[in-house]
C-alpha cells in the first residue's frame, strides 16, 4: 500500500486555488492604507474570481460586508 | 451618451435584464449601450440587436490562469488591468451594473464614469447603490418567501423604467434570420401548430425534475391531446443525453423531435410554440420573451418568486418540500431528491394540458387534488404593474392581502413618495393596478367584504400611528441624552414592546427586520444606534402613511352598490 495516494485533479485545482487566493490576500494585506486604490481593486477582483471556484463559496449574491 | 451596462451571472439573468436594456434603448434612442456579459454567453447578441456592442468577460479563462500552475497568478492580473483599461478608453457616461455580486461591485469601482447605478464600491470601499431599487435587491436576496419583486421588475425600477412600454417584454428580444433559418426545418418536419417545447435538463442537478417524470407527463399529455407534437430543446453538449430520451417517446409512437438549436433558433422555434414545459432554465426566460407561455417546474433552488416565468398566464408548479428553495451552492442534503421525486408527472401534466388548450378553470381542481406534493401559482403581470406569482388556492386573508399591499407600499416608497425630496409619485395608478390584481385573485369577493378587510386593517395601522408619535416625541427627548445608555434602554424598550405588538398584525410585520436590526444592535457606537433608531421610525412613520393612503384609495375602488348601503344602514 502506498504511503502517499495521488491527490484528485480537482484537490490539485483546489490547492492551486487556495495558493492563488493566499498569494492575493497576502498582497492585498500588504498595501495598508492603500488598499481601495485601482491596483487594490483589481486584487480584489481576481480574490472573488477564486472564491467563485472554490467549494463552500457562492459569490453569486452580495452579502455580509456588501451592507 | 455612452451607456456601460453590466450583467455578470448567468444567460437566464441577462434574459431577465432584457425588458430593462430594451426600456433603455426607448429612451435613449441615440445613445450607445455596450453590454458586458460572461464571455459564454454573448450568443444572446443576436437576440439584442438595439445593443450596439456586446462585450465579453473572459471570465473563465482568468480563473483558469488563476489555479493553473503552470500559469503566473499575475498573468490574469495584467489581463483583467488591460480589459479595465479598454473599458475606461470608452469614457461612458452612465455605468449600470445589473449583477447583485461582490466582483461585479469590484468591477464597477474600477470603471470611470460620470454616473453610477448598482452595487458597487467606493473609493474608501464603501458599497453604493445609486438607487433604493439596487439597495433593495441587495437585501432581498437574503429574504425568504413571496414578498419580493421579480428580478426583472427591480431593473425596469430601479432604471425608472416603469410604464416604458405597456408590456415589459414586447421587442425585449428580437427573433434573427439565423434563428428562424435553424428553426424552419424543425418547423417545417413537424408541420403542425400544435407545438409543445419541452427542455427537460438544466444547469443544476437540484432543479432537475428528472427525464423519467419529464417521459411520464409527455406520454400522459400525448394521448389527451394527439395533434400535439413535442420538439425537445437542448444545446449541442447535450444531445447525447437527449436522444435517447427522444427514441423512447418516439418508440411509443409519440410525435416527438430533438431540436439542437442556439439560442437563436431555440428563440425562433418558442415563437412557434404553443407552451414551453420546463424547470428554471434560461429556456423559460426565452419562451417569456417569445410570447409562449410556461408551464414551470419549480424544484430545488429554483425561486419562484424572484426568477419565475415573466409571461402572463404561465402556470408554476411548486414543490412543497419544505426546504425548497434551496441555497445554489451546495449538494442536497436529503437522501434523496425529493423535492423533484414529489412533483407527481400527471399533475404537471393535468395542469400543462390547461395551459395548452388556454384555460385555466380546472387549475384549482387539479392544486385541490394534488395539494399534498405541490402547489400551483399563476402568474400575472398585466394589471398590477409588477409581476405576481399567487397560489391557485390562496385565500383572502389579511395575510395574503398584506403581501400586495406591502410590495406596492414598497414600490411607491423607493419611488420616493412620503420622502421630503420625493416627486411626483403615481399613487392614483398604483391603487388602482392594486385594485385590479385584487379582483384577478380573488374574483368571488364582494365590495362590502373588501371593505371590511380595509376597514379592519386601517383600524390597526392607525394605532400603530399612534404609536410612532409617542416614538417622535421620545426621539425628541433621547436627542440630547442618547449617551445615557439607560434612557437608550428605556426608548429600546418601547421599540421591543412595539415590535411583539406587531407580530400579530400581518400588515406590519414588515417592519420587523428593521426593528430587529436596532434592537440587537448593541455594539454600535450611541450616536450610530441612535441615528439608526431616528432613521427606522422615520421610515416606519412614511411606510404606515403610504399603507394608509393605499388603503383608502383601495376602499374607494371598491365602491358598494347603493342598495347594498341602505341595507348596511339598518
Amino acid at each position: 500500500m502506498s504511503a502517499h495516494n495521488e491527490p484528485t485533479p480537482e484537490e490539485t485545482l483546489k490547492h492551486f486555488l487556495e495558493l492563488s487566493l493566499a498569494q492575493i490576500q497576502w498582497r492585498i494585506r500588504k498595501h495598508g492604507e492603500n488598499k481601495f486604490d485601482a491596483e487594490m481593486r483589481r486584487m480584489r477582483l481576481l480574490e472573488e474570481l477564486i472564491k467563485e471556484q472554490l467549494p463552500d463559496e457562492n459569490s453569486r449574491f452580495a452579502t455580509g460586508s456588501s451592507r | 451618451m455612452k451607456i456601460l451596462i453590466l450583467s455578470l451571472l448567468r444567460i437566464g439573468d441577462v434574459i431577465m435584464a432584457a425588458p430593462a436594456l430594451r426600456g433603455l434603448r426607448d429612451r435613449y434612442p441615440q445613445a450607445r449601450i455596450h453590454l458586458v456579459v460572461n464571455s459564454q454567453f454573448t450568443g444572446i447578441a443576436p437576440l439584442l440587436p438595439y445593443i450596439d456592442r456586446v462585450i465579453p468577460f473572459e471570465r473563465e479563462r482568468l480563473q483558469k490562469g488563476l489555479g493553473d500552475a503552470s500559469v503566473p497568478v499575475f498573468e490574469s492580473y495584467a489581463r483583467l488591468e488591460s480589459f479595465i483599461d479598454s473599458l475606461n478608453a470608452e469614457n461612458y457616461d452612465v455605468a449600470i451594473n445589473l449583477t447583485h455580486n461582490r466582483l461585479s461591485a469590484w468591477m464597477m469601482s474600477l470603471i470611470e464614469a460620470k454616473a453610477k447605478t448598482g452595487l458597487s464600491f467606493d473609493a474608501q470601499g464603501r458599497v453604493s447603490f445609486g438607487s433604493n431599487w439596487f439597495r433593495y435587491l441587495n437585501y432581498q436576496v437574503d429574504s425568504e418567501g413571496p414578498e419580493v419583486f421579480h428580478f426583472s421588475d427591480v431593473f425596469r425600477f430601479a432604471l425608472d423604467l416603469d410604464g416604458e412600454r405597456e408590456n415589459t417584454l414586447d421587442s425585449a428580444l428580437i427573433e434573427s434570420a439565423s434563428g428562424r433559418r435553424e428553426a424552419d426545418p424543425v418547423l417545417n418536419e413537424t408541420g403542425s401548430r400544435n407545438i409543445i417545447a419541452v427542455q427537460p435538463l438544466t444547469s443544476d442537478r437540484k432543479k432537475d425534475w428528472g427525464v423519467q417524470n419529464f417521459s411520464a407527463a409527455i406520454e400522459l399529455m400525448a394521448k389527451r391531446f394527439p395533434e400535439a407534437t413535442f420538439v425537445v430543446l437542448g444545446a449541442p453538449f447535450e444531445k447525447e443525453k437527449l436522444l435517447p430520451f427522444v427514441d423512447r417517446l418516439r418508440a411509443k409512437t409519440i410525435q416527438a423531435r430533438l431540436a439542437v438549436v442556439s439560442l437563436e433558433g431555440a428563440f425562433s422555434l418558442l415563437k412557434s410554440s404553443r407552451i414551453l414545459l420546463t424547470g428554471d432554465t434560461s429556456i423559460k426566460h426565452l419562451a417569456c420573451a417569445a410570447g409562449t407561455r410556461v408551464v414551470e417546474i419549480c424544484v430545488g433552488s429554483s425561486d419562484p418568486y424572484r426568477t419565475g416565468a415573466y409571461r402572463h398566464g404561465s402556470v408554476i408548479v411548486r414543490t412543497r418540500e419544505t426546504c425548497a428553495p434551496c441555497p445554489h451552492s451546495g449538494a442536497c442534503h436529503r437522501e434523496s431528491h425529493a423535492c423533484a421525486e414529489r412533483v407527481p408527472a400527471e399533475a404537471v401534466a393535468l395542469v400543462a394540458g390547461e395551459v395548452y388548450e388556454g384555460r385555466m378553470f380546472q387549475l384549482r381542481a387539479i392544486a385541490e387534488e394534488y395539494a399534498d406534493y405541490i402547489d400551483v401559482l399563476r402568474v400575472e403581470s398585466r394589471v398590477s404593474g409588477y409581476w405576481a406569482a399567487y397560489s391557485v388556492l390562496e385565500t383572502l386573508t389579511e395575510e395574503s392581502l398584506a403581501r400586495w399591499l406591502d410590495l406596492t407600499c414598497r414600490k411607491l416608497w423607493f419611488m420616493g413618495m412620503g420622502s421630503q425630496t420625493g416627486g411626483m409619485v403615481p399613487l392614483g395608478t398604483e391603487v388602482v393596478r392594486l385594485s385590479r390584481l385584487l379582483r384577478v385573485i380573488h374574483p368571488w369577493v364582494s365590495a362590502i367584504e373588501w371593505r371590511h378587510f380595509f376597514a379592519d386593517m386601517e383600524r390597526d395601522l392607525r394605532s400603530a400611528e399612534a404609536r410612532i408619535n409617542g416614538f417622535k416625541v421620545g426621539l425628541e427627548y433621547l436627542k440630547g441624552c442618547y449617551e445615557d445608555p439607560r434612557r437608550m434602554r428605556e426608548f429600546v424598550r418601547g421599540l421591543i414592546a412595539f415590535r411583539d405588538r406587531i407580530r400579530h398584525v400581518p400588515l406590519m410585520r414588515s417592519f420587523k427586520d428593521g426593528l430587529d436590526s436596532v434592537i440587537e444592535d448593541d455594539v454600535s457606537p450611541a450616536f450610530t444606534r441612535f441615528r439608526r433608531i431616528m432613521s427606522l421610525v422615520a421610515e416606519i412613520e412614511r411606510r404606515t402613511e403610504i399603507y394608509l393612503r393605499l388603503l383608502r384609495g383601495l376602499a374607494g375602488q371598491f365602491p358598494v352598490p347603493h342598495g347594498k348601503k341602505r341595507m348596511e344602514k339598518l
